[in-house]
């Protein structure tokens, strides 16, 4: 295991879930209503 | 749009109850399996088939009719070599969109039960469908397209070239729309490859940034659900709560593949070979061991079942992870939908295990829990052992199971086991070394893949009818809390427990004790 494996996981998941909150919100207000 | 496709189609947009939402659906997705059917059946005389292509067969078209209605793409055969590009756009491409559109809709619904108080409705079925594909699903594949033409994936109606090798030889390089179906593959969790070699093909996965993109288009959907769900029903926290269980299962998942992959094997270092690389078998160097130990992670914690990498070849231990995300549900995120509503039913089941240690009725964000809920739960919860463990151990004792094996051993037993465990889940991936296209394997794996998908949504679509319609009382002090650090423990100790019990035995059969065999010095 490596340093930069790991640093592209973790930036991997983060960019992830960084877009995913804000997508969440727009389908709770698509779906809302 | 939106108002010409309800003319069109002459939808009503009244709210239904749960039986009403799942008949609908029900009809909608039995339609799209004969449409594709047929569509498959007829190839042979269609157009948009440049490479001549025949008529799928029947096992083979029913296989495939559910595994891309289920939301699995479950694959018995290879696309570029049986496919045309009609049925490749018109129905596979078509129903990776209209699946994961299912998914959403039913997580919406059964949000509704929690968000909503005395009500027996939940929502309009062709009203979220139309709004999942239309809002969400079209305009995110369209730019994800775009990107992975720029990043090298074919797009094209051609159906092949035949170039001439640096040896001289001639050789035919399939291509077709594959950018199109690459995006909606990985966005809408689905996981069918145009190519046969699916995401390690390089033109499905040219680089290591297509890789990166095709990771996050698979997680990006499945890991907003939560956040809709705590918005939603109007505590924020709850969503987080959820999420989190969800990516910590993700992220130590992901540690035990990359920290058993860069291992290695040490029967190859006792022959000599340098293990400084880790096992490379299987996995593109353009990859790395990081990044298709993440790839393997999230599409099986997803339901999606993309592969970059053969996970086979994977050591015992770095593939007992995936194939225990696919066991526990495909909630870790799960897929797009698929898994909010799967790890709703497991927060449902650990509130009232809860309950019972503190001696309180047992409520879920003011819903009380009752014994009504709890068996249609236990009945949504074990159908997915029940169809993994009962075909796997019909097809470990009979001819047609055994002949399809390309291993002997533990190793041939994770294949069938990961198989079924698949289609069952939903996922789609496979282990490889199992010949999959043979008339007992189309059939029951198509079987594991309908009850996996529909036996699971009614129970689920009728837990969701049962708590709409009950009052939701204010928290009290009495309350368990449910967004916070200990919620987050309890809710990944009983994924982990209910999983355990289930699947631990079968699973110390094959890759467990092939991994203590490995370590002996012996190989499968």
């Amino acid at each position: 295991m490596t340093f930069a494996g790991w640093l592209q996981i973790i930036l991997v998941l983060i960019a992830s879930a960084g877009a995913a909150w804000g997508l969440g919100s727009f389908m709770a207000a698509l779906f809302s209503g | 749009m939106e108002t010409g496709i309800r003319r069109l189609y002459g939808f009503s947009t009244a709210e239904q109850d749960w039986k009403s939402y799942t008949l609908a659906m029900l009809a909608f997705n039995a339609l799209g399996f004969l449409f594709l059917y047929g569509l498959m059946r007829l190839q042979g005389v269609l157009p948009l088939n440049p490479q001549g292509f025949g008529a799928v067969p029947e096992a083979l078209s029913f296989n495939t009719a559910i595994s891309f209605v289920t939301n699995t793409n479950w694959q018995s055969y290879g696309g570029e070599s049986t496919m045309s590009n009609l049925v490749q756009m018109m129905g596979l491409a078509v129903q990776n969109f209209l699946s994961a559109a299912t998914g959403i809709a039913l997580a919406v619904a059964f949000t509704r039960a929690f968000a909503r108080s005395g009500t027996a409705s939940l929502g309009n079925f062709w009203d979220d469908l139309v709004k999942s594909a239309l809002y969400i699903l079209l305009p995110i594949s369209i730019v994800l397209a775009i990107v992975y033409v720029a990043m090298g994936t074919p797009q094209t109606l051609q159906g092949s070239v035949e170039v001439t090798t640096l040896e001289g030889a001639k050789q035919v390089i399939a291509l077709g729309p594959v950018a199109s179906q690459e995006a909606i593959k990985q966005l809408g969790t689905n996981g069918g490859g145009f190519f046969n070699a699916n995401a390690a093909h390089p033109f499905e996965n040219p680089s290591a940034w297509s890789n990166y993109l095709s990771i996050f288009a698979m997680l990006v959907l499945s890991a907003a659900m939560p956040f809709m769900f705590g918005r939603m029903v109007g505590d924020e926290r709850q969503g987080r709560a959820l999420f989190v269980t969800m990516f910590l299962f993700l992220i130590i998942g992901t540690g035990i593949v990359y920290w058993s992959e860069a291992s290695g094997n040490p029967i190859l270092a006792s022959l000599g070979l340098d293990p400084v690389m880790g096992n490379m078998e299987g996995k593109e160097v353009r990859f790395g061991l990081a990044m298709s130990a993440l790839f393997a992670v999230v599409t099986t914690g997803l339901s999606c079942g993309a592969v970059n990498a053969m996970h086979s070849s994977l050591t015992p231990l770095g593939g007992v992870v995936p194939l225990f995300f696919i066991q526990l549900g495909e909630i870790l995120p799960g897929g797009v939908g698929s898994g909010l509503y799967g790890i709703l039913i497991i927060a449902v089941l650990t509130v009232f295990i809860a309950g019972l240690m503190v001696g309180r009725t047992p409520d879920y964000l003011g819903k009380k829990i009752e014994a009504k809920e709890m068996k249609l739960a236990m009945l949504a919860l074990l159908i997915l052992p029940l169809v993994i463990l009962g075909f796997s151990a019909v097809a470990a004792m009979i001819p047609a199971g055994l002949s399809s094996l390309a291993n002997a051993g533990p190793h041939g037993l994770s294949e069938i086991l990961y198989a079924y465990s698949s289609a069952a889940g939903n996922n789609g991936s496979a282990f490889a070394g199992l010949y999959a296209n043979t008339n007992w394997y189309n059939t029951t794996l198509g079987i594991a893949m309908f009850l996996g998908r529909f036996a699971y949504i009614v129970p689920m679509m009728a837990i969701a009818g049962s708590l709409g319609a009950k009052t939701r009382i204010p928290a009290s002090k009495g309350s368990f809390p449910t967004h916070g650090p200990m919620f987050v423990g309890l809710l990944s100790g009983v994924i982990l427990i209910l999983g355990g019990l289930q699947y631990f035995p079968a699973l110390a059969l094959g890759p467990i004790v092939e991994h203590l065999l490995m370590l002996a010095g012996k190989t499968f």
